[in-house]
């Protein structure tokens, strides 16, 4: 069964290969009855074919005269309208004819092996990159040739094109060499003819092809001994360097610098190596930079916390002070305070039966014992007056001072206070004067002023030999109250003011003996005066007499 | 014989004013603490009554009040006895109830004086 098989296939082989020898023979009688070869051209497409009666040009031309060349036969040319062409070689009036090879078309001819492949590109200035295909176009400006295929091909598949329609394709070389769109889209043969006729260089193919199919050579249906034919001597005209030399002709190898992107030239590569060494260098010195700045900063950070640290330390120790401080200072009022209080009291008994002994209450005295008795008494008395000026200034500085504000006239406050010191002016010889006027009602600390006057008009008596002591009261706008207390005394040197109402600051020691006093008086006047919101000040003239001068509000307000 | 009751807490001055008193030809009721202070004006109906402030027990102030809270002693007159340091006080003492107030040291003479204003 098998042997059989085999012996029948061989037997088929040997019959092809017998009418194919039996085919060329008659193939060569055939053309060599004929001995022309009529070729049909459209007479207006360049740069394939073009022409007229006697003169036709064109890459099919070219190719063709090689081809018949190489068939040993001649051709005749009929530039005709290309309907023409199609019609002539479907009735037989002519033998050939360059064609696309279509389905449609196929129903009329037979096509020979592609002599090349027609497609549609996208053409653009050199300096335009990342084109990759007809898509990318959208919303560009783009030139078409009018009723081309490759107008409606575009207009279909991208719409957001913007479109501008152009008769031929040497329009829109222009347009695109002049900036005036920024592709165009076209048959690429074509297309590559007529920049190498036109000169134009800096424009350039993109983007993928739109294969229309390949261009072929065609035969009416059946003429399958021409096809044959055409077939042999397109393949031995491919094969030599003749189809080289025509397609170079009509087309060039112009353009065929199908990049998207950029060509680096060769001169920049050292360029770019030098670059990419000094990033890298950078970025090096950049990290060790880097290192040695985040090392700093670390320093830095340690340093600060340690300083923080160490401010917080401080801080705490200064807040500790500052309350120890606060304690101290507070415990130093209290303990004055307590101590003036204990040392008043054996200083009552003292000045008390002093006093009545003095009285003669207990028997009577001779001289010699009342002079000594009020020595005493006297001292006593001296005293209890540092012991109350030292009260007083420690409950000033320690906040407990109350004031006991109210209403009272002053000059019967200043009546009170002469009656009291009369005596002792009288006693020194001194005349007493005062100018005050009566109804002057004031809101004030009584018992205050009342101190700070005292403390005023017996200083001047004390500091007076001779010659007059002087008040005078008087309100300045209605809000506050002005008193003065001069005296023809013995004045105050310009050094010794500065110090007048500073504690402990008694002028010239050796008259404080003479004329004992405290040395607390003016200080507490100040503080006092401070309280109640009033200044006071002094004028004097060494050896001429002094004049005191303090001034309060006549409404005491709390926060003044 | 007129009477007068000291409330005082300190010897010394307790000592000094009953002496200057008695001289002056009055009985001395003495008292250390307010709360006996007190006791001894209900007991003794005194005619003056000196009053320190500053009292163990019960302080001069409160001392005061119950005192004007019966109704035979509300015009009895009361000396408060007042130390330096009671300077801002002395309103208080007046409105508590005392007619009047000398203040320590006593001097002999002007205690005189204030005590003949009342007996």
């Amino acid at each position: 069964m098998g042997s059989r098989q085999i012996s029948t296939n061989v037997f088929i082989i040997w019959v092809i290969f017998l009418t194919c020898i039996l085919l060329n023979v008659s193939i060569q009688t055939t053309s060599g009855q004929n001995g022309v070869i009529k070729v049909g051209l459209d007479k207006d497409f360049a740069p394939f074919e073009w022409g007229h009666d006697g003169e036709v040009k064109g890459f099919d031309v070219d190719l063709m005269n090689y081809m018949a060349e190489d068939l040993n036969q001649s051709v005749e040319y009929y530039p005709l309208i290309w309907d023409e062409v199609l019609e002539s070689v479907k009735n037989g009036t002519i033998d050939v004819l360059f064609a696309t090879d279509t389905p449609e078309r196929r129903e009329f001819f037979d096509f020979s092996l592609p002599i090349l492949y027609s497609s549609w590109r996208i053409y653009v200035k050199e300096n335009v990159f990342g084109i990759t295909n007809i898509f990318d176009l959208a919303n560009h400006t783009v030139a078409v040739c009018n009723l081309y295929a490759s107008h409606e091909y575009i207009k279909e598949n991208v719409p957001d094109a913007h479109l501008i329609l152009i008769n031929n394709v040497e329009e829109c070389i222009e347009m695109l060499y002049n900036g005036e769109i920024f592709a165009f889209f076209t048959d690429y043969h074509q297309a590559n003819y007529y920049i190498l006729q036109m000169g134009y260089t800096g424009l350039k193919v993109i983007g993928d092809p739109i294969i229309m199919g390949p261009f072929c050579l065609g035969v009416k249906k059946g003429n399958h001994e021409l096809l044959s034919q055409l077939n042999v001597s397109l393949t031995n005209v491919k094969n030599s360097e003749k189809y080289d030399l025509v397609y170079e002709k009509w087309f060039g190898t112009v353009i065929e610098r199908d990049f998207l992107y950029p060509e680096i030239p060769e001169w920049l590569f050292p360029i770019i190596l030098a670059l990419i060494c000094g990033a890298g260098f950078l970025l090096l010195w950049n990290f060790l930079l880097n290192k040695s700045v985040h090392k700093k900063t670390q320093e830095l950070t340690n340093a600060k916390d340690l300083l923080e640290e160490r401010v917080a330390e401080r801080t705490e120790d200064l807040q500790h002070a500052n309350t120890r401080l606060k304690e101290l200072d507070s415990l130093k009022s209290m303990f004055l305070a307590s101590m003036s209080h204990e040392l008043r009291t054996p200083l009552n008994s003292i000045i008390g039966f002093t006093g009545w002994i003095l009285m003669g209450m207990e028997g009577n005295l001779n001289e010699e014992q009342k002079k000594q008795l009020t020595m005493v008494k006297f001292s006593a008395n001296h005293l209890l007056d540092l012991i109350n000026d030292i009260l007083d200034i420690s409950k000033i500085e320690a906040n407990k001072v109350e004031l006991a504000i109210e209403k009272f006239e002053i000059s019967e406050v200043i009546n009170d206070i002469v009656n009291s010191v009369l005596p002792l002016a009288n006693d020194k010889g001194l005349k007493l004067l005062y100018i005050v006027p009566k109804g002057i009602i004031i809101n004030s600390a009584k018992r205050r002023i009342k101190q700070i006057l005292m403390n005023l008009l017996s200083n001047a008596i004390k500091f007076t030999d001779q010659g007059n002591v002087k008040i005078e009261v008087k309100t300045l706008n209605n809000k506050n109250l002005e008193v003065i207390v001069s005296d023809s005394g013995m004045g105050i040197k310009k050094e010794e003011i500065e110090k007048l109402f500073q504690p402990f600051q008694q002028i010239d020691m050796s008259i404080t003996k003479e004329h004992e006093g405290t040395g607390l008086g003016l200080y507490l006047c100040k503080k006092l005066l401070d309280l109640l919101h009033g200044k006071i000040s002094v004028i004097s003239q060494f050896g001429k007499g002094s004049e005191f001068k303090f001034i309060i509000p006549i409404e005491f307000k709390e926060e003044a | 014989m007129k009477k007068v009751l000291v409330i005082e807490d300190n010897e010394v001055n307790m000592y000094l004013m009953s002496t200057i008193i008695k001289k002056l030809g009055y009985i001395v009721i003495e008292a250390r603490d307010g709360y006996t202070g007190v006791d001894l004006a209900i007991a003794e109906r005194p005619d003056l009554i000196l009053m320190d402030i500053q009292l163990p027990i019960m302080d001069g102030y409160m001392a005061t009040k119950k005192i004007r809270a019966i109704e035979e002693m509300k015009d009895i007159p009361i000396i408060a006895i007042t130390s330096y340091a009671m300077i801002g006080d002395r309103e208080k003492i007046l409105t508590t109830g005392c007619t009047a107030y000398i203040e320590k040291p006593i001097e002999p003479k002007s205690f005189i004086e204030e005590l003949k204003k009342y007996l």
